[in-house]
């Protein structure tokens, strides 16, 4: 059984008498990308500062390695690294100093830097000043700064923020490498499924402080139901034809829409338009994209 | 552990001011001085009873306004560019106590003060030399007129901090720390910005007792400071 490396019990964080996050059971297994999804102040960051002990949960539990967080939160932070929002960095140091600061708080090897700053690919800049760097090499700076300590659990808060889109793929194929070339476990948060999708493993999704989905990604596809098209000439009277023989459909510009169907309804269907000399030329099931089941997911139930 | 702390903020103060402003203090102090001995002497003569005392009674006027206003500085420096890069919230997910990343911040702070007051031992005693005063260098009362005051700035160090971490647009801090140097030492003797002032080794016809202050003063900073911590370690970081 592989190992869970962050579990949250019932977690709960209010501000004056706004929740923030609600009961949230985040659970993350080891060697696992975690995509933790969610619109723009749904409380992800607020969610990744409790995991980090940067604030105080209202309610709940953390667990980290299984052990519990507020117990033992320096053995737990030696094996966490984190980059949080905007990257935090000295602007007047270079790139190699601002790993040579956190290298002596950390008490790692000195060879370390430089392997880090070979993973993010920085070593060309490393004597550059910080506040030279574009963003997306401060943000890469900050990966390598979180990676210093060698840790087992990465926890990133919108990574590619503010990348442009090379950026955001490199960005992107680090990620993925890392648990299969380090053995580490990763979270990202991102308000982007497209972003998540092509990396994560495993999906959580937040809305409003609730946790509205957790799951791997082809257990969130099959959450969609697929529908059915049929292309038919003459689409409003035949949709007529089928509404009245208490069929439930609609028109769209595209054609008509039924919800899923068994192989005999869609035999059924078919037979009725063809007898009825509608012409049909296609039928076909068409699948939701994971873009349009996250904003259904999102917006359900929202108010306007 | 606080060891490598130190060793980083070692590293973080390289091409900041706060080394150009360890060397420019005692040079400034030493360089006002001389302006003052240059162009006062001759009264100097006639208002104080003998060279010794006019040299402590001058430099005591330029102390307390040089030490706490270094002290807001340094303290100001030092905390600034943890809030300018947000590094903050990195320290904090460190697995490093917070209480020990206060320390790593008052210790500088205070390592600083004492080495700008090593500094400005020699400086003075240039000053004696150079203004032709009489009998040898009085080395033991010049050390005591420089290091009283600093240990006693040690409650105004201790504020200054605490603000300077609490409150991210230093402005604030600043505006507290050369407040409390103009005003409070006036109101009254009680408050941390007189100390400086009480704990001289000498002075004509005021209250100055460094057996009483001196021990008061750096009792005091010892408490403001663990309050100051405490407060910070409990904070939330946002």
């Amino acid at each position: 059984m592989t190992k869970t490396v962050v579990q949250t019990t019932q977690l709960t964080r209010r501000y004056g008498k706004t929740t923030v996050v609600q009961n949230v059971n985040l659970n993350i297994k080891q060697g696992e990308i975690y995509g933790f999804l969610g619109p723009n102040g749904a409380g992800k960051t607020t969610t990744i500062r409790m995991l980090l002990g940067l604030i105080r949960p209202s309610e709940g539990e953390i667990q980290l390695f299984g052990k519990d967080l507020h117990k033992e939160r320096k053995s737990i932070l030696k094996r966490v690294g984190s980059l949080v929002e905007s990257p935090s960095y000295y602007g007047h140091l270079t790139g190699k100093e601002n790993l040579e600061v956190a290298r002596r708080i950390l008490g790692v090897p000195s060879k370390r830097v430089d392997e880090v700053l070979e993973m993010v690919r920085l070593t060309q800049a490393a004597h550059k000043k910080v506040k030279q760097y574009s963003l997306g090499m401060k943000q890469r700076l900050g990966i390598a700064t979180a990676l210093l300590g060698k840790p087992e659990l990465l926890i990133l808060d919108e990574p590619t923020n503010g990348l442009d889109p090379s950026g955001i793929q490199e960005m992107r194929e680090f990620i993925k490498e890392l648990p299969r070339e380090h053995g580490m476990s990763v979270l990202v948060s991102s308000h982007l499924l497209s972003e998540i999708e092509q990396m994560a493993t495993q999906v959580g999704i937040i809305r409003n402080g609730k946790m509205i989905f957790q799951g791997s990604i082809t257990s969130l596809q099959e959450q969609s139901r697929p529908r059915m098209r049929f292309g038919v000439g003459d689409a409003n009277v035949a949709a007529q034809l089928l509404a009245s023989e208490g069929l439930s459909v609609s028109v769209e510009e595209d054609g008509i829409w039924t919800e899923s169907l068994s192989q005999q309804e869609t035999a059924h269907i078919v037979e009725h338009l063809v007898t009825h000399r509608f012409s049909v030329y296609r039928v076909e099931e068409v699948k939701q994209s994971l873009e349009e089941i996250f904003l259904g997911l999102t917006e359900e139930g929202e108010t306007p | 552990m606080i060891l490598r702390l130190l060793g980083a903020e070692r590293l973080k103060m390289k091409r900041t001011w706060i080394i150009a402003l360890l060397i420019l203090g005692p040079i400034g102090i030493m360089g006002c001085m001389m302006i003052n001995f240059g162009l006062r002497g001759d009264y100097f003569v006639r208002k104080y009873p003998d060279d010794l005392t006019s040299l402590v009674m001058e430099s005591r006027m330029l102390l307390y306004l040089a030490i706490p206003l270094a002290g807001t500085l340094f303290a100001s420096l030092l905390a600034g560019m943890e809030h300018q890069g947000s590094t903050w919230k990195y320290l904090f997910t460190l697995p490093v106590s917070r209480f020990q990343i206060y320390l790593g911040k008052a210790i500088p702070l205070f390592l600083l003060m004492t080495i700008c007051a090593g500094l400005t031992v020699p400086a003075l005693g240039f000053l004696w030399v150079w203004a032709d005063l009489s009998g040898t260098i009085p080395w033991e009362m010049i050390i005591k007129s420089v290091l009283y005051p600093t240990l006693a700035s040690l409650p105004v160090l201790a504020l200054q901090l605490y603000f300077s971490i609490q409150w991210d647009n230093q402005a604030w801090p600043l505006t507290i720390g050369i407040a409390g140097i103009l005003i409070a030492g006036g109101i009254s003797k009680w408050l941390p910005w007189a100390y400086i002032r009480n704990v001289m080794p000498l002075d004509i016809g005021g209250d100055n007792d460094p057996h009483f202050w001196l021990p008061f003063a750096i009792c005091q900073g010892v408490i403001l400071l663990l309050i100051g911590a405490t407060i910070i370690m409990r904070r939330e970081v946002r």
